[in-house]
């Protein structure tokens, strides 16, 4: 009995490895070397069989956190594969077919790098869009960058990202610097002086922390407490506590949607009644889990389905996401549907058939996209330049336009 | 600062109370089986779950709660009987590593059903905190000490004056003795299963409206179950709660005075010091080499 078994498995292991080996002999050529080259390898490479028109293929990886803590990524894998199907079904990107290769990297920043090898080495993409929590970004740009791969995070907000002189890194995403500097413009407006900082304790909050506490004198504001919090942590009434004693006039609180719902809910059972503003929860599992307890919330927003009014290309994105996903679409959802439709604007700049990862780098950095975001453009470190705005929450729970 | 400090002293309380209920479902086990229930946190987070979805099919939570108690008990029952029965009861890792196979079947099984998402659970007690002067109480706080004091008390009444209890102890001592004494060793197994799914039912329906429900959710809560079973001592439900207790107090001050990012390190801390300096635990006491 036991050698059968014995013998059952090495046949059973013996198949996985000759099968993981077999039929890749193109990726293999793709693996070799620092920039991917032009000739030959896109074009003609067997994209005419499948896929009827389509003059070749793109590879995009997309890393997202589909589990863990903050574990929307679900959210931006789903909209990059409705923008992928959207291209292919019009003709792709100047001819070439999308084809997407998404990994959950759980929102830790060691799964976020072994994924971002797997698709560089062995899936070989062209292009790499991710990741979404700050941590993993700073981790992983590393492996694009030494592999020579162009990488567009669309939802990581921490200003180091674009300051350690990494070439191939370029941000979608409104920079926490951005909406700090929203939240602190607006709490001058208002005549707040005295404020509480709580924050994340990992690198989203953290370099927020550090930008907020350089730049907080130039708007006239003090902090007079600043706390951390861990990203799962549930009990929040100690920190608010604390925050009575020091009675400020706002309490500006850079977390996701998870420890943001429990704190507003808090809030409320603690009578806690002070101005509530920040950014990193502008998802609509804030509003199902926080309920009726986060009215009047603050939040700085790189999308908002209130500039429907004003750019006609949102309530379709919004209209497209609902039916697709089945629920309304969140700010990583807006600007990773921009991320591919700028890659693909950028891509029919240059030619499909001159794909290259330089040319596409040196192209990209000069673009200027208007999307379901807004307008946004590159500055010299390849980061965003585009506007940011506040919006409040109502007692349904909806997104109200800060006039200020 | 009475005031403050008192407050930090209630939350303290509370959630000590939540780290020693996990801790005593942990100890049930150990204690009767000799065997280390990794997965004791992952079935609070499926009763969560079942709660929840029969709440959401009948509209009632009174109906839910009971309904979900009774289903988890045929659950650990159905565990016990059919999966860890088959394992060998002799050896410790073995049945260890069986119940982190089912901690990861259980986290996995639940993100397939329900997805990632965190849902929030109805709240039983009131949000709305009682004053007293500068001193806050919530209900939810009392709520759940007094829903766990009586836990304690029924299962030590349990363990040391039913005739089921004391075989259960017999059988945990030495399993092989017991059988000569005629104690179906067995059936007491089983049943220390289903009253470790039943505990952990009753966590979760006390636990889940404060953590939202996902098939994380057993993470953080249950790591911080485990140290305050380690600083409390394995093998009584009392030293479980004292753990618990001692653990959620002293956090809670550290966080308050101090710095709220702290509350995690002390946790650690704390049972590293109490593992150098009593290994068996604060109430617990030295036990020559089991296995």
């Amino acid at each position: 009995m036991k050698k059968v078994l014995a013998l059952v498995l090495a046949l059973v292991l013996t198949c996985l490895a000759l099968g993981g080996c077999g039929g890749s002999d193109d990726k293999d050529t793709k693996a070799a070397g620092g920039t991917k080259s032009a000739e030959g390898t896109k074009g003609s490479e067997g994209g005419e069989a499948a896929s009827g028109d389509f003059k070749g293929k793109i590879k995009i990886g997309v890393i997202c956190p589909k589990s863990g803590t903050a574990g929307d990524g679900v959210y931006m894998e789903a909209v990059c594969k409705m923008a992928a199907e959207e291209i292919n079904a019009a003709g792709g990107m100047d001819g070439l077919e999308v084809e997407l290769y998404v990994e959950d990297d759980e929102g830790t920043a060691q799964k976020s790098v072994t994924v971002a090898q797997k698709l560089v080495n062995q899936d070989g993409v062209d292009i790499v869009v991710g990741a979404q929590n700050s941590a993993c970004t700073l981790a992983n740009m590393l492996v694009t960058q030494e592999a020579g791969i162009v990488q567009i995070t669309p939802g990581s907000s921490s200003p180091s990202i674009t300051e350690q002189g990494n070439d191939w890194i370029f941000r979608t995403s409104i920079s926490d610097l951005t909406a700090a500097t929203s939240i602190m413009e607006y709490c001058k407006e208002k005549g707040y002086t005295n404020v509480a900082l709580i924050h994340s304790s990992g690198d989203f909050g953290m370099t927020a922390s550090a930008a907020i506490n350089e730049h907080c004198g130039d708007y006239g504001l003090t902090i007079a407490l600043e706390e951390q919090f861990n990203d799962d942590d549930v009990d929040f009434t100690t920190i608010l506590n604390k925050i009575q004693s020091e009675e400020p006039d706002a309490i500006i609180c850079w977390g996701y949607f998870s420890a943001a719902s429990h704190i507003c809910q808090q809030m409320v059972q603690n009578d806690v009644q002070i101005p509530f503003m920040g950014y990193g929860f502008n998802n609509p599992q804030f509003t199902e889990l926080g309920a009726e307890y986060v009215e009047g919330a603050i939040v700085a927003s790189g999308f908002t389905e209130l500039s429907a009014a004003t750019n006609d290309k949102v309530q379709p994105f919004i209209d497209a996401f609902t039916a697709y996903y089945g629920s309304a679409p969140t700010q990583v959802c807006a600007q990773s549907y921009d991320t591919m439709y700028l890659i693909k604007q950028t891509i029919e700049e240059i030619g499909g058939e001159n794909f290259s990862e330089e040319a596409f780098k040196e192209a990209l950095k000069k673009q200027t996209y208007t999307g379901v975001t807004g307008e946004m453009s590159f500055d010299e470190k390849n980061d965003i330049v585009k506007e940011c705005t506040l919006v409040q929450y109502d007692a349904e729970g909806n997104q109200v336009l800060v006039e200020w | 600062m009475i005031g403050t400090i008192f407050n930090y002293l209630m939350n303290g309380l509370t959630m000590g109370t939540i780290y020693a209920l996990l801790a005593i479902g942990v100890t049930v086990v150990y204690k009767s089986m000799g065997m280390m229930n990794v997965a004791h946190a992952n079935t609070v987070m499926l009763s969560a779950f079942v709660t929840l979805a029969i709440q959401k099919a009948t509209g009632s939570l009174i109906l839910s709660c009971v309904l979900g108690i009774l289903a988890m008990g045929v659950f650990g029952y159905i565990l016990e009987r059919f999966i860890y029965r088959r394992v060998n009861y002799d050896s410790f890792t073995n049945l260890m590593l069986a119940t982190i196979g089912m901690q990861i079947i259980l986290i996995n099984s639940a993100r397939a059903i329900w997805g990632v998402d965190p849902y929030s659970f109805p709240q039983i007690f009131s949000i709305r905190p009682i004053r007293l002067g500068p001193v806050r109480i919530l209900p939810q706080s009392i709520g759940i000490i007094c829903v766990a004091g009586l836990v304690v008390i029924i299962l030590q009444c349990f363990y040391k004056f039913t005739k089921t209890g004391q075989s259960m102890t017999a059988a945990a001592t030495s399993p092989k003795a017991a059988m000569m004494l005629g104690i179906n060793v067995a059936k007491t197994r089983n049943l220390t299963f289903t009253i470790s799914a039943v505990l952990a039912c009753i966590s979760a329906i006390l636990v889940a409206p404060m953590y939202n429900v996902s098939p994380d959710m057993g993470a953080s809560v249950g790591t911080k179950g485990f140290c305050a079973a380690v600083i409390g001592g394995f093998g009584s439900v009392p030293a479980a709660l004292v753990g618990g207790l001692l653990l959620g107090i002293i956090e809670s001050l550290v966080s308050g005075v101090l710095s709220a990012a702290y509350r995690d390190i002390i946790a650690f801390v704390i049972m590293i010091l109490i593992l150098y300096l009593k290994p068996a635990g604060l109430l617990g006491k030295k036990v020559e080499q089991k296995f």
